[in-house]
Formats: C-alpha cells, structure tokens, sequence
C-alpha cells in the first residue's frame, strides 16, 4: 500500500521565489519586476512610493520600535512595511513629525496606508512567485 | 493639505494600487481603479455626513 505525502512540498518556494519575496517587501514593485512583472511592478513603486512620500512631505509620523506603548507599535509595524520608504524616513523627512498640524496627522495616516499596501502587495509576489513554481 | 485634497490623493492612488493587484490588463485596471476612486469618494463623503450629527 502506497503511503501520499500530505505534506509535500509543492508550497516550497525556489529561493528565487524567496528573494523575490523579501525584495516585495524592500523595494515596493522589485519583487514584481524579479517575476517579470513589470507594469504591476511600476504601479506598485509609484503608488506606495507615493503614498509615503505624501506622508513624509506632510510630516507624518514614523513610529520606532521603541514607541513606548501598543499604538505606536502597531504604528511601527504598519509602517515597517513600506521597506526602502521606511528606513529613508530620515532622509525623506529632515525636519520630523508635525502632528501637530493636521496634515502631520494625514501624514502618519498616510506612511501608515504605504506601508500596508505594500504588506498586500508582498503576499501578491508571494502568490505569484507560488503560481510559477507549480 | 486640506481633507479632500488628502482624501483624493490617497483615494486615487490605493485605487489604482487595488486595481493593478487585481486586474490582469491595462484596459481592465483602468476601468476597476476608476470604480474604486468613485467607490472610495462617495462612501468616505456618506460617511461624514453620516457622523455629522455627532460633531455638533
């Protein structure tokens, strides 16, 4: 009697897949681009480039790690999600957060939306990057 | 940058964002990103008046 191996390995993912993976996630649209997807690729940069960028120009706020307290990490995770977009905050905001203004707080709205659309975006390479593989 | 300013912009571009995710070609993703944009607007409009009452 012949056993079937329920868990096989038909998920796995070549590492090709998983670097396209993380490169979702790093760069907005070069995981896309790394699966030959280039106008899915080029809306992603520029939408989620976009979005931040608007943030960051409305002096949004980019929450660290060390927040202090449950919403700014949740803030934090949000936001890490926008890759490149995140670790440039510095660079791309060089007066820092104004939230005390309302477009500061449109802004950290803002960084927070780049962020987790590009999380969506990710798990689209991921399918992708499956979707090939199979 | 005022509420609807802000609204559009970030409207527009989760829209076309959306789109391009679900859509497979440019014709299709043109016309979902426009139902998204409008979808977007019109709800978010609804749903301030909708919490006007409250502001008073």
């Amino acid at each position: 009697m012949s056993e079937t191996n329920v868990t096989s390995d038909s998920d796995a993912l070549t590492p090709a897949g998983y670097a396209a993976i993380f490169a979702a996630w790093l760069v907005p649209g070069l995981g896309h681009l790394l699966l030959k997807r280039r106008g899915r690729a080029a809306i992603i940069f520029l939408c989620v480039g976009g979005l931040a960028v608007a943030g960051y120009a409305m002096r949004g706020q980019v929450y660290s790690m060390r927040g202090g307290d449950m919403f700014a990490f949740m803030g934090h995770l949000a936001e890490i999600g926008s890759g490149a977009f995140y670790f440039l905050a510095r660079l791309l905001e060089p007066h820092g957060a104004d939230t005390a203004r309302v477009a500061g707080v449109y802004g950290t709205r803002f960084l927070t939306i780049a962020g987790l659309l590009n999380f969506l975006c990710v798990l689209d390479a991921w399918g992708i990057a499956r979707a090939g593989k199979n | 940058m005022g509420h609807f300013p802000a609204m559009l912009l970030c409207a527009g571009l989760i829209s076309v964002a959306f789109a391009a995710l679900s859509q497979p070609t440019a014709g299709k993703r043109f016309s979902r990103a426009l139902l998204y944009f409008v979808l977007f607007v019109v709800i978010s409009v609804a749903i301030g008046w909708l919490m006007y009452p409250f502001s008073q």
